[in-house]
């Protein structure tokens, strides 16, 4: 399983939380193409080619904080989910919540490959 | 906010016909590669970059030495060491170790800094971030100038390099990768122990197949798959591209060397009266 599939499995399992329940397919799809940009645009700047794999594991850790902030930051003081979702098309919270879950299953993988 | 109008009224027939064009596909390919030769790729010197880690500023000065090819026909060999420090400084996060650097940072010292030639500033014989006055002077008249875009798309990098543009990559990279021969297949660059990221530079194409794949210059030296090049089967790019830290980006062009000048030493006009111009001149 790769980091996409790995997002898209994450976006699956959040349809099982109450607070998504209302979240069309689509929301939930462009919420994983998001994540997924905003990985490809961080790792642009911070993921440094000729890196061991241990630096992959702390880059990967330190890319789902870095974005997680940017999000609060950039929607801090917003009325809330509903708001950001009319303007964005996409669930604010399901975001937040991919991150952390995303960067668990990114640990997954590496221990899959390792074996 | 009011409602504003927009002058534009459309029936419910027309909108009918809009819908419609849904049918038809967003993207195709327009460019016919039917008359391409079979292969091409730049004859630029493969390099080595040891135990270092310097992929990136390797693959940027192949960049470079491609881009000098294709626009002079020279073969002109580029610092990847001065690149690679270049980088790191730009990047403000990587310099004082040799653990590599951003793809952003290759682009912001490509911009910037330009890139010298490599005898003004070969890889030393352990990590160092000094640059000599001389080396920052040449590289400041060779600079990337135009565009970077961020191609992952199969067919789009096709074209770009059949319009003999360069491209570098960025992909994961494993243990299996070193027993590549000609074409690096999926089971190749997907096998073994993963190494962490390793960036390269596309400089041509072959066929595999029937199908024109992306032809990829090594910094493992000369005795890494066909003298350190390989063709890179279809299969593993797709593979690649669903992971959000790959990268393609095409870069465009630089501030090309001033060609080499003629010795016109001895020189005999053997094309009839000497003409208007030339009379008088020494």
């Amino acid at each position: 399983m790769d980091r996409h599939e790995a997002v898209m499995s994450c976006v699956a399992q959040m349809r099982k939380l109450p607070q998504f329940s209302s979240s069309s397919d689509d929301q939930k799809a462009k919420a994983a193409a998001f994540a997924f940009d905003q990985l490809h645009e961080d790792a642009m700047e911070h993921l440094a080619m000729g890196c061991s794999d241990d630096d992959v594991r702390h880059y990967a850790k330190a890319a789902t904080k870095r974005i997680h902030r940017k999000l609060t930051e950039q929607y801090k003081g917003s009325a809330g989910a509903n708001e950001f979702e009319q303007a964005n098309g996409f669930p604010f919270l399901l975001i937040l919540g991919l991150l952390p879950t995303l960067y668990n299953w990114w640990l997954m993988l590496k221990k899959w490959m390792e074996w | 906010m009011s409602d504003e109008g927009l002058g534009l009224i459309i029936s419910d027939d027309h909108e009918a016909t809009i819908n419609g064009f849904d049918a038809v596909p967003l993207t195709f390919r327009v460019k016919d590669l039917s008359s391409l030769p079979a292969a091409w790729e730049s004859p630029i010197e493969v390099m080595n970059q040891q135990q270092s880690n310097a992929c990136a500023g390797y693959a940027g000065a192949a960049n470079f030495s491609h881009r000098q090819y294709v626009e002079t026909g020279e073969l002109v060999k580029y610092s990847p060491w001065f690149s690679y420090i270049t980088s790191q400084r730009a990047s403000n996060q990587f310099l004082g170790r040799d653990g590599g650097t951003s793809i952003k940072s290759v682009i912001d010292a490509a911009t910037n800094d330009g890139c010298c030639l490599e005898s003004m500033c070969p890889r030393p014989s352990r990590y160092s971030t000094t640059l000599t006055q001389d080396a920052i002077r040449d590289a400041a008249a060779h600079k990337h100038i135009g565009g970077v875009v961020d191609l992952r798309d199969w067919d789009t990098v096709i074209d770009w390099l059949t319009d003999l543009r360069s491209v570098v990559i960025g992909t994961r990279w494993y243990s299996t990768q070193a027993n590549v021969h000609d074409v690096e297949t999926k089971a190749l660059g997907s096998g073994g122990a993963f190494r962490g990221y390793h960036a390269r530079a596309l400089i041509g194409w072959a066929t595999i197949g029937g199908v024109i794949s992306p032809r990829v210059l090594n910094s493992h030296g000369g005795g890494w798959g066909t003298n350190g090049r390989a063709t890179i089967e279809r299969e593993l790019w797709d593979w690649w591209k669903r992971d959000a830290n790959f990268f393609a980006l095409g870069f465009t062009d630089i501030n090309e060397r001033i060609p080499k000048r003629r010795d016109w030493t001895g020189f005999n006009w053997t094309g009839g009266a000497t003409p208007d111009w030339v009379r008088g001149q020494t």
